[in-house]
């Protein structure tokens, strides 16, 4: 990349380990210094800041259907984000409505870009947005997984991001969500399911690079079919209270919880990774083989290489990936772990030779402008469609692999064209998506085209824009306010004069707001 | 859940096409004078498409004794032409697709795939899309479909992936173009496009991907302007087909090949077939949507039938045995289908290398016809393809299956 864009550390790490400054942001952390700003991300409190919770609490996600000659169409706040496994679980009952069902998955999404927007602990949203690309669940593809997958986001996802990867790890593969997008729950001795083992080795830990001999750089052998099977049948049992199975107690629960069976357990001894396992061991064999990869060296070096590529992009070099390995593994049994592995990436050097380095995701696009305006954005479910547009589907990938993450996926013919599209649909005082500019007496009293571009060059582009894209604002909105274009309207609640919107739209355009 | 793109901000939209503003015409000499030339369709069963649920010897032994009953073709339909003396039978439910087998315009080459061991959907998409059998080699190669058509110069447009984000095929190809949605291919904003041309003009990877877009919706929308000026009859809009991805896909490329703008190559995708539990309801829609769209499809196109190929594909398929969920798990050799104007139809392709447990690999039904053997065939007999060594480095072709003939013989 060439393009001109603020390099100095403190705008680098903002634009990277947050969703995008806000007005201000910048000045605080040049007062405050970069150790002191990046310790409280690192180190942030369990839960959401108050104005998090604040959002959360006024946020209204509609909710329509009509079920049996009943009718129900409500502007619902969200309900299903603390309610615990037990609770949700209920929603199973055949005489739930669908739209019901998949309730706690919407809600999750929309907390998500109410979090991404608003959080003071930005850096542990970035974060969670990694977490969940690389553990992806197409959340809506079954109803119990889109029941669980508050717990999901909460215990498995949210709680471990910046803490311990064994215990991520451990409580991804207990968590009822990912068990039934993988199809472990069902998983017996007799016929092992193999989906969810061999995607815990090819996905989630030892990645493909150690797969059929290949060897990890440290020489430690890789792993093969026969691995993948034998880790199936070491998983076997391995399931969710639905009724149905039957725990070594002799109880039957029916809440949703990981459960061991052990009628479903394969007993036979097997060799999983070169551990010998003894037979009749029980569930502790999968946590045996879990806690096997989470010290595998392939391991370290691929979830390593996916945190460089996310902070730093696709040319990450070698050596700030092999910094980051070293502290991974020194602090493979620590709560402090991946904290300190971001501390090793994002004080690297590389780390602040990187700006620009990568293309904006399409969440990343939306919510860096939202952050960056000042202004508010209405979460509703048109906002996954815009996504959608863009190739994004978010918490709805359908294949584990999650989504790709180099800057090439998202910038073919479709993703560019939708980009721009986007924040015409955004910015169109008909769609009423934006709100909280009124009362803006710097927009209301700014007068002449110039200052005005230059007020949004300013906002979304850190002040700094090529000469060619500056004299290409200015021509378009002094031709668009000509034409009359998104003049104001009674759906709008943004404030936003008509010439803001103009040169917004086009700024977000721009080549420059395109990367971070 | 599919939420509809198709409704979304249509008010928006209201102002679809860019051809008003102003356009820089690279394209404008061909402009609606589109290509005569073949049109090759690429389809991808994503998840491992079961072929032994799909096309089999339904009285093998091996096979009934190894398979619950659900998945096997017991119901199925018999079929003449099958590679081996047995009672071969396709999935009751793709009959639309046994019609145009009977018609001699379908052909089915059984027992193909990846010339490679993995079992890894992702492994085996990015092997398959590049043309490639060595993983190391992943980080480096292009798609196939990019280095054929780089080796083309016949004034089509080149290729369209009828999806939001294009296949692996198409890696490299910076003149492919995405289209979800053909009535949605344009700037909301036509006034944004002078100033996108004039923002996006540095030498980096954005101001480049920005400069290939508006110059392939000039192109597009040029080519389309000009073809509505001379057919006004042509209704780009007109859809038989339901909402999902792969429909959607179909329509896309329908209304494509009905424009005659110059299109040459597309690809359209069809997930959801990695069928590890409960594998039968959720696999005869999918044989459902499958064979009733591709019937749709063809019958939409009868003027094209003699320029069109279709491929039916999936990374690999799935193991003989089902498993404890009334599943199965990732497999190996599987069936490709090919539908054409100029298929040798009507007959299962390739050696069948049995089912019986020494004939199998690793459990499943071997690989015994490359899949680059496959579509070399289509590339030289349809497509001229002079530089089969360029498009599938380090692969050498063995003699033709005979499924598609050249143009001209019968």
């Amino acid at each position: 990349m060439t393009m001109m864009i603020d390099n100095t550390p403190e705008a680098i790490a903002l634009a990277r380990l947050t969703f995008g400054p806000r007005p201000g942001d910048l000045d605080k952390l040049r007062a405050s210094g970069l150790k002191v700003w990046l310790d409280q991300q690192l180190n942030p409190p369990t839960g959401d800041d108050p104005s998090t919770l604040q959002a959360l609490a006024d946020c209204r996600l509609p909710i329509e259907y009509t079920v049996n000659s009943k009718t129900v169409s409500e502007n619902r706040p969200l309900q299903n984000l603390n309610r615990d496994q037990a609770s949700l679980w209920k929603l199973t009952a055949d005489s739930v409505p669908w739209q019901e069902r998949i309730r706690p998955a919407m809600e999750v999404r929309a907390a998500a870009w109410i979090r991404a927007t608003t959080s003071v602990y930005q850096l542990r949203e970035v974060i969670v947005q990694f977490w969940h690309n690389h553990f992806s669940i197409n959340a809506f593809s079954t109803d119990e997984s889109a029941i669980s997958f508050p717990a999901f986001d909460r215990q498995a996802i949210r709680a471990n991001a910046l803490g311990n990867f064994g215990r991520m790890l451990e409580d991804v593969a207990k968590s009822t969500s990912m068990m039934y997008y993988l199809n472990q729950q069902d998983s017996t001795s007799q016929h092992p399911n193999e989906n969810f083992a061999r995607e815990v080795m090819e996905l989630h830990t030892l990645g493909i690079g150690a797969y059929l001999g290949r060897k990890a750089p440290s020489g430690a052998i890789g792993y093969s079919d026969d691995d993948v099977i034998n880790a199936a049948r070491a998983l076997t049992g391995w399931t969710v209270g639905d009724g149905s199975h039957t725990a070594a107690d002799g109880t039957a629960p029916d809440d949703g919880y990981f459960l061991f069976d052990p009628a479903m357990h394969d007993l036979n001894p097997k060799q999983v990774l070169g551990l010998y396992l003894a037979a009749g061991r029980g569930q502790d064999e999968g946590a045996t083989i879990l806690d096997a990869l989470t010290r595998h060296p392939s391991t370290a070096t691929f979830i390593c290489g996916k945190l460089c590529q996310r902070l730093l992009g696709e040319a990450a070099p070698q050596a700030v990936i092999d910094a980051a390995v070293l502290t991974w593994s020194a602090l493979v049994d620590s709560p402090d772990q991946i904290r300190e592995v971001i501390r090793t990436i994002v004080t690297h050097p590389a780390f602040f030779a990187s700006a620009g380095a990568r293309v904006k995701d399409p969440f990343r696009l939306i919510v860096s402008f939202v952050r960056q305006s000042g202004v508010r954005l209405q979460v509703r479910d048109d906002l996954f469609d815009i996504l959608s547009m863009m190739g994004y589907r978010q918490f709805e990938w359908s294949t584990p692999n999650g989504m790709p993450d180099v800057n090439a996926a998202w910038i073919g013919t479709n993703g560019m064209l939708r980009r721009w599209n986007t924040f015409t649909v955004l910015l169109d005082p008909n769609q009423g998506f934006l709100s909280g500019a009124a009362g803006n007496e710097d927009l209301n009293s700014m007068t002449g085209a110039a200052s005005i571009v230059d007020y949004w060059i300013g906002a979304l582009l850190g002040g700094v824009a090529s000469r060619e894209t500056r004299d290409a604002l200015l021509a378009f909105v002094i031709f668009a306010q000509d034409q009359g274009l998104m003049q104001p309207s009674a759906n709008d609640s943004s404030g936003l004069p008509a010439a803001h919107r103009l040169a917004a739209m086009a700024v977000a355009a721009s080549p420059e707001f395109q990367i971070h | 859940m599919q939420l509809s793109r198709r409704n979304f901000v249509r008010s928006a939209a209201a102002s679809t096409l860019v051809a008003s503003a102003p356009l820089s015409l690279t394209f404008a000499a061909t402009a609606g004078s589109g290509s005569a030339g073949d049109i090759l369709v690429m389809i991808s069963l994503r998840g491992g498409m079961d072929g032994l649920n799909f096309l089999a010897p339904a009285d093998d032994a091996d096979y009934v004794t190894s398979r619950i009953a659900g998945l096997r073709l017991d119901q199925g339909l018999p079929i003449s032409g099958g590679p081996t003396n047995q009672d071969w039978r396709l999935h009751r439910l793709a009959a639309p697709m046994k019609e145009l087998y009977d018609n001699g315009q379908l052909a089915f080459i059984h027992a193909a795939g990846l010339m490679a061991d993995t079992r890894s959907h992702f492994q085996a998409i990015d092997l398959l899309e590049r043309g490639i059998v060595d993983p190391a080699l992943i980080g480096t190669a292009h798609g196939w479909l990019t280095r054929h058509l780089a080796t083309r110069e016949d004034g089509s447009f080149g290729a369209v992936a009828a999806s939001s984000l294009a296949p692996d095929t198409l890696l490299g190809d910076v003149a492919a173009l995405s289209i979800p949605d053909v009535s949605d291919f344009a700037l909301y904003e036509p006034a944004l496009f002078g100033f996108l041309q004039q923002a996006y003009v540095q030498p980096d990877m954005v101001s480049a991907a920005g400069q290939t877009t508006l110059q392939s919706l000039s192109n597009f929308n040029v080519r389309l302007q000009a073809r509505k000026a001379t057919h006004p009859e042509t209704d780009p809009t007109a859809t038989s087909y339901d909402p999902d991805e792969f429909t959607q896909g179909l329509d896309v490329v329908t209304q494509l090949v009905r424009m005659e703008i110059g299109l040459s190559v597309a690809t359209i995708e069809f997930e959801n077939w990695d069928t590890h539990v409960q594998q039968q309801g959720q696999f005869e829609r999918n044989v459902t949507r499958l064979a009733t769209g591709l019937a749709t499809f063809w019958n939409n196109l009868s003027p094209w039938h003699d320029r069109l190929t279709v491929v039916i594909l999936s990374e690999f398929g799935r193991r003989l045995e089902s498993n404890a969920d009334a599943g199965t798990d990732h497999g190996h050799g599987n069936v490709i289908s090919v539908l054409g104007g100029n298929v040798n139809g009507g007959k299962v392709f390739g050696r069948w290398p049995g089912l019986a447990r020494e004939q199998l690999d690793l459990g499943d039904l071997a690989v015994v016809t490359d899949v680059r053997q496959v579509l070399s065939e289509i590339l030289v007999l349809r497509r001229n393809e002079t530089a089969l060594d360029t498009v599938f480095p380090r692969f050498t072709p063995g003699l033709p299956l005979g499924f598609v003939r050249a143009s001209g013989k019968a």
